[in-house]
């Protein structure tokens, strides 16, 4: 029997060898040869040999109708092939990068989180610019809507509000203007649905709806007929207070509802998203019915419109100048000749330059941090592009051209990006809360700031731009990549050394970027503290501050307010742990009302609007204000007793020299008053402005029409010196509510609040700065250790020698470090010229503190240095105890 | 691969390796076809079949022991997999839903 391999024929080996690929050869022979071996006992030889041949002919026919359809297969319509390339190298390299990521999970996590602290602190803060700064007025064509205002002139400062008679004047001549509206803020008790609440109302005139060019939701607006005295009483509600208080009842319109113990009916519900044109969190909107009082002159109107289609700002401009001819001429002695109306865009108005810049400042700090994060990626990117330089290198040398290389690399950043950005998307949800719970009242368009789709979209367009950047930097490191890595323990030095220097201009970027954060930090800091410790010309400490709104149906003249008040007080003063109480229209640092006074003597009559403050005789005590001259008020000081007045240095400066003023005759509020003392200024509203000139009268020698008036538009205030209120709250309401059931309670809280709440705003920035820059100086400090420790790796070599050759551990050391130092010093003067240059930008926010103060200055000059020197030393002092024989080893 | 189409051939070479269980090779696979579904099948044809199989992962193969019959050679073997398997399985359920009754039909 033979078994050799002859025996299935010459031509069909022969055939098959020619057609098939090694391993179906060999398989085909096997099979062939038990073929031969099956049909050859029974057969015989020959019609084996032709089986075989038959089918060896069979088998490659088959191979070849095979390799026909996979070819069709593979490439089934024949489009642009090299699109179709690039498509399947762009998976590729994707499914590579990622791969090659999942391998070093270190570097991944670390640059991950850096992209992401980075992306996400962005994100955050660009929600904020995007509703804030570019929508703060949910209206349609915002732009277009301006608002008037009064300019006091000689340093007085602009108010945004209006006198009745300056508010309807314009609404009766404003040209420029499709539609113009009056607004005033009201407060309302709400009652019948539970505990009596206080809502917040918004006062408005016929126009309203055309001016902010929003309608109700629900129902409709105000008719004409009910912006008349005597019309219907009837609301409107927000959608906010809708849903709180009536469970967004869809069969609210039409109900009546009890506010100040009148039924009004509710007409309307407001769209979600509308808070108010002027104020933000408003409840209710009710006609505002201004019948005008010639002699009323407090500017507590806000008035605004719509500029008419073709209106350009430069024509309001001229319309305003033209209408305040007119008005001089119309009311003749009201005006004084430094005074003059002014416009704003309601945008502006409502963002404010100081909320403007805090803003824009905080996105290019948070720029700042990206910018040092993308710098400490690229580095890393860097180093691993070193320890893959020999795979970079036999890719080239196996083919791979530049391209494939390049998209290798950026398809690794674009993937360590996109998920940092993933990742900085969650940073920046808790980021946002974070803000949010430190933001200050009063921000517009706060409550709406969230992770929106234009947000979204930003988050994307960074990491994309970040992917794209860093992968750029770290491509080109790539393509300079030489075969000189294939050879065996090439080490490259001067394609490293290369590398050490764009790590090192990364160090000096880094350091410059952080020193002008934490100048900007340090400078907003500084400035905090320097209004922290403005004196307000009282003593917040020890005291506790209850405030009311009180409606004028029942609290619409002084006699019913004031035996209300001293009611109250009565009570309070006999609560344990009180030492005094006294009452007041409002608080220190919240905003009060201004009259029209006029000094009728000495001298000649002079006429000015000024702050008014009515208080129980012994507020001022309690507060703690210092008398300069005459005396304070007392109890003497009753309805009965001649009218009496108490005016601040501010006051005095306006009006007498400083012995003309007691004594002096002036007519604020009704009554003529003899000034009797003299107080040293109380801050007012805002830590940052001098006093304006206030009138302290007693409460219960207000006029009737300014008690009315002020507690028409303020809370009424009770200050209570009290060794401790905790627990004692509940007493407190107590007190109010045995004297009136129904009157509910606006806000408690210690003084102390109410002045850290007049500099909210400036803390919400110094908390803001701080954290970044202390953001910033980690990630530089981070950079600083990569990029040495990893020069320390390059020379452990070197380092080695050095140390066998008798160098001292400390000189290694120094070497280690002064290399990575000097970048971080040329780093840090770089940073220090510009903060001199950036830190002007900071200059309105800034009090009490020069932009560039020196001390900040060189105070973090030296901060930066003396982390970066921690950041090398720790490195540095790893090479220094590097064993000489295993460094000279060591590859 | 979600349902594969078998062919009448390709299901015939499947139930073939099935049945010869861990000694299909294509001479085997040649022989039980012949002997048991009286087709002529070509060494080429089978292998045809069983690559496409394989491409699809419903057979795997490798080298068996180099043996005396085939010239010293090793010949490859086959057998299915899960997804081969479920695939001639699946064949067999649409052919007995497709032979039952009329009235059991719907």
């Amino acid at each position: 029997m033979s078994q050799r391999p002859v025996e299935i024929g010459r031509l069909a080996r022969a055939l098959l060898r020619a057609g098939l690929s090694r391993d179906a050869l060999e398989r085909a022979l096997a099979d062939l040869y038990e073929l031969h071996q099956r049909i050859a006992p029974v057969r015989g030889a020959a019609a084996a040999r032709r089986a075989c041949v038959r089918e060896a002919a069979f088998i490659l026919l088959w191979a070849a109708i095979e390799r026909v359809r996979r070819m069709g297969e593979r490439r089934p319509i024949p489009g642009p092939p090299r699109k179709a390339t690039m498509v399947s190298d762009l998976g590729r390299d994707f499914r590579y990068g990622a791969r090659a990521l999942r391998r070093s999970p270190g570097f991944t996590a670390v640059a991950l989180l850096t992209l992401a602290l980075g992306i996400g602190a962005n994100t955050a803060i660009f929600s904020v610019v995007d509703r804030v700064l570019l929508h703060p007025a949910p209206y349609p064509d915002a732009d277009r809507i301006a608002v008037i205002g009064w300019d006091w002139g000689g340093g007085g400062g602009e108010t945004w509000a209006l006198s009745q008679v300056k508010a309807q004047f314009w609404k009766e001549n404003g040209r420029a203007f499709r539609a113009f509206a009056i607004t005033d803020d009201a407060q309302f008790v709400l009652t019948g649905e539970g505990e009596p609440e206080q809502v917040a109302g918004e006062l408005v005139s016929d126009g309203y709806f055309d001016v902010i060019g929003v309608t109700p939701a629900l129902g409709r607006g105000f008719a004409a007929e009910e912006d008349r005295l005597g019309g219907p009483a009837v609301v409107i509600l927000t959608d906010r207070f809708w849903r709180r208080a009536f469970g967004a009842d869809p069969d609210i319109v039409g109900r009546r509802i009890s506010l100040d113990r009148t039924a009004h009916t509710v007409v309307g519900v407001m769209p979600p998203g509308f808070h108010g044109a002027e104020e933000s969190n408003i409840d209710v909107l009710a006609p505002l019915r201004l019948v005008v009082d010639p002699r009323s002159q407090g500017h507590n109107y806000f008035a605004f419109g719509r500029l008419a289609p073709e209106v350009t700002r430069d024509q309001l401009a001229s319309d305003v100048d033209l209408l305040e001819a007119r008005f001089v001429d119309a009311y003749p002695g009201v005006v004084s000749e430094r005074q003059s109306f002014r416009f704003i865009g309601l945008r502006d108005l409502l963002v404010g330059d100081f909320l403007r810049t805090a803003v824009w400042l905080l996105f290019g700090a948070v720029g700042t941090i990206l910018l040092i994060a993308c710098a400490n990626v690229t580095s890393l990117l860097l180093g691993r592009a070193d320890a893959r330089r020999r795979e970079v290198a036999v890719r080239t040398a196996l083919g791979a051209g530049r391209a494939r290389v390049v998209g290798q690399v950026m398809a690794e950043s674009l993937l360590l990006t996109l998920a940092g950005g993933a990742l900085g998307l969650l940073f920046a949800r808790v980021g946002l809360d974070a803000i949010l719970a430190l933001a200050p009242e009063g921000v517009p368009g706060l409550d709406q700031v969230g992770l929106s789709v234009p947000v979204l979209g930003f988050a994307l367009a960074v990491s994309v731009l970040t992917g794209v950047g860093v992968g750029v930097a770290g491509a080109l490191s790539a393509l300079r990549s030489d075969l000189g890595a294939l050879r065996e323990g090439g080490r490259g030095q001067t394609s490293s050394a290369g590398r050490i220097q764009v790590r090192g201009l990364l160090i000096m970027g880094e350091s410059a970027f952080s020193v002008v954060l934490l100048v900007g930090a340090g400078l907003l800091l500084a400035s905090f503290f320097r209004l922290r410790a403005v004196d307000l010309g009282f003593e917040p400490e020890g005291l506790f501050a209850m405030e009311v709104r009180l409606p004028t149906d029942r609290y619409g003249n002084t006699e019913a307010t004031w035996r209300f008040e001293s009611q109250v007080l009565e009570r309070l003063r006999a609560l344990p742990g009180v030492t005094a109480a006294g009452s007041a229209a409002n608080l220190p640092l919240v905003r009060g009302p201004n009259l029209g006074v006029t000094v009728l003597s000495p001298g000649e009559r002079q006429h000015d609007v000024v702050e008014f403050r009515a208080v129980s005789p012994d507020f001022l005590d309690i507060l703690g204000t210092r008398l300069v001259a005459g005396r304070g008020f007392d109890q003497s000081d009753g309805a009965a007793s001649p009218p009496v007045a108490v005016v601040n240095e501010a006051f005095v400066r306006r009006f007498f020299t400083n012995e003309e003023a007691l004594g002096a005759t002036i007519s604020i509020d009704g009554p003529e008053r003899v000034v009797v003392g003299v107080l040293r200024d109380v801050r007012d509203m805002d830590l940052r402005r001098d006093a304006r000139p206030t009138v302290f009268a007693p409460r219960s020698q207000a006029g009737d029409g300014a008690t009315r008036v002020m507690n028409d538009v303020f809370a009424a205030a009770f200050a209570i010196r009290v060794e401790d209120a905790r627990g004692l709250e509940a007493a407190f309401r107590r007190a109010v509510q045995d004297v009136d059931p129904d009157q509910p309670i606006l806000r408690m809280r210690p003084m102390t609040e109410v002045a850290m709440a007049s500099i909210a705003r400036d803390r919400f920035n110094v908390r803001l700065f701080v954290t970044f820059g202390a953001l910033a100086m980690v990630l530089t400090a981070i950079g600083v250790y990569g990029v040495v420790s990893y020069a320390v790796g390059l020379r452990t070599h070197e380092i080695g020698l050095r140390m066998a050759l008798g160098a001292r551990r400390g000189g290694v050391v120094g070497l280690v470090v002064s290399r990575g130092m000097v970048m971080v010093l040329i780093g840090v003067a770089i940073g220090l010229l510009a903060a001199s240059a950036a830190s002007r930008l900071l200059a309105g926010m800034l009090f009490g503190v020069s932009p560039g103060d020196p001390a900040i200055f060189a105070g973090v000059a030296c901060l930066i240095a003396t982390v970066a020197l921690v950041a090398s030393h720790v490195p540095a002092r790893r090479a220094s105890r590097v064993d000489p024989m295993i460094a000279l080893r060591a590859d | 691969m979600k349902g594969p189409n078998l062919g009448e051939f390709e299901e015939l070479v499947l139930l073939a390796v099935r049945r010869l269980d861990r000694e299909a090779t294509a001479g085997a696979i040649q022989a039980l076809m012949q002997h048991e579904a009286r087709r002529r099948a070509t060494l080429g044809a089978i292998y045809a079949a069983l690559d496409r199989a394989q491409r699809k992962g419903l057979v795997e193969s490798w080298l068996g022991e180099a043996t005396p019959v085939a010239g010293g050679r090793a010949r490859r073997h086959y057998a299915l997999t899960h997804a081969g398997l479920a695939a001639v399985r699946e064949s067999r359920r649409i052919r007995e839903a497709m032979w039952r009754a009329p009235e059991q039909t719907t």
